[in-house]
């Protein structure tokens, strides 16, 4: 019914506010599908790699080429064959440990490339924030981060702090000195820079976990240092970037960012 | 409207102080300029001092102090830092000087202009509006946009996100002593 006079124009306000609801349901239809979609695509690359997984590991090109494919959707490669190997996600890392007291070997096997891609993982942390910690992160954060990632999410693999440890372990046996875990106090930490931390530098770090910050004095009072010595000490770690500075405090303190 | 939430490094103090370390610098300037981004989409800041003060007609609901200084530990930024976390913004695209000369002031586009035109083009498809003229005060204040991201959009912001389009020739201007007062999608 063709309405006129004024109500004329509220049907024009109704009738816009239908196309809208419309367009809006559309949408969501849309995009709701193509999330099924993808979902169902991400659980089918992960069972291709389990069934040709042979074929992907022998044939670099194959490989280079499936690992672009995984890209482009949204699945991280790496953490696929992880998942794909050790079972249908979940706690992937318990059912390994589980077949290591069997004492199987092939489990031993799917165990060291768990951890080597975890390894590898962890390489990429250490070398995105080294700008920002100067290439000393400690465990906790590393779980931290890995935490948020999306496949981890959404697997529901629960990392522990041996997890990670193991993994730098067989990193570091793979390939020297690349990374290290050192032990600063009582927290552990990952160093992926080559150059020494030495007594100094560990005290430092050691104090900033305990009170998150350090000044030139409280070194002084605590540790008997001298003031060149102190300063000298900070300076390094904050051209280095593992310390960050605050000038607004009374006196500028020297914050290790975590 | 919700208070924002700052990320934890809002908390961390020497993020209030310029690092000394070039690469340290380079991440934490980049922290701040999507911090600034974040924040102003949240509050729906259009235009934004560079002492991080909004500058808003309707102040209801958005916070008045500047978001460089953090009263919690009692932290700021210098007033040079501030300028450079702009400037950094106005580089990346990501923000447009009100007054070039003075630099006192940005206009805000935490989408870029040609995302703000897509925006728009979506929302005249959705909802069936081609060929309907539409006046720039509709589509910034009018009940059909009211939950459409470029509500309250700022009136430079919007004209160029639809001159862009007119390039395109996805709109008709219908101007009037050179102000665009309506347009037309086609």
């Amino acid at each position: 019914m063709k309405r006129l006079g004024l109500s004329a124009l509220d049907n024009v306000q109704n009738h816009n506010q239908r196309y809208q609801e419309v367009g809006k349901k559309l949408l969501e239809d849309q995009t709701n599908q193509l999330q099924t979609q993808l979902t169902v695509f991400q659980n089918g690359l992960i069972s291709f790699i389990k069934e040709h997984k042979k074929d992907i590991e022998d044939d670099p090109k194959f490989r280079t080429e499936f690992s672009q494919i995984c890209l482009n959707f949204g699945v991280d490669p790496l953490a696929a064959f992880s998942i794909a190997y050790n079972g249908e996600g979940g706690q992937s890392t318990e059912k390994s440990k589980q077949k290591v007291v069997k004492n199987d070997s092939t489990a031993n096997q799917s165990e060291q490339d768990f951890y080597n891609d975890l390894g590898i993982k962890i390489m990429e942390i250490c070398q995105d924030t080294a700008d920002i910690n100067g290439g000393v992160i400690s465990i906790k954060e590393i779980l931290q981060i890995l935490s948020n990632k999306p496949l981890t999410k959404l697997f529901g693999i629960q990392l522990t702090q041996d997890d990670i440890v193991k993994s730098i372990n067989a990193l570091t046996e793979a390939l020297g000195t690349e990374l290290q875990i050192i032990t600063i106090g009582h927290k552990l930490y990952c160093k992926s820079v080559p150059q020494e931390l030495n007594k100094d530098n560990s005290t430092v770090l050691e104090t900033c976990g305990n009170i998150g910050f350090v000044t030139v004095s409280l070194l002084i009072d605590n540790f008997r240092w001298k003031k060149a010595r102190a300063t000298t000490v900070l300076e390094d770690m904050v051209a280095n970037g593992l310390l960050w500075i605050d000038e607004q405090a009374s006196e500028i303190q020297y914050w290790e960012l975590s | 409207m919700s208070s924002f939430e700052f990320p934890s490094i809002y908390n961390f103090p020497p993020f209030f102080t310029k690092q000394p370390n070039n690469s340290v610098w380079k991440s934490q300037l980049q922290q701040w300029t999507t911090l600034v981004l974040d924040y102003c989409k949240h509050y729906r800041i259009w235009r934004l001092s560079t002492a991080g003060t909004p500058i808003v007609e309707d102040a209801t609901g958005v916070p008045s102090d500047s978001l460089f200084t953090n009263s919690i530990i009692d932290r700021h930024l210098k007033p040079e830092v501030c300028q450079e976390i702009i400037a950094s913004l106005v580089d990346q695209g990501r923000a447009q000087w009100i007054d070039k000369t003075a630099q006192k002031s940005v206009l805000v586009l935490w989408y870029s202009i040609s995302e703000w035109s897509d925006l728009l083009l979506n929302w005249v498809d959705s909802t069936g509006q081609k060929g309907v003229v539409l006046t720039l005060y509709e589509i910034q204040h009018g009940n059909l946009t009211l939950s459409e991201e470029f509500h309250s959009i700022d009136e430079t912001t919007l004209t160029q996100a639809l001159e862009l389009l007119e390039k395109k020739g996805k709109v008709l201007m219908m101007k009037e002593n050179k102000n665009v007062v309506g347009v037309k999608f086609i």
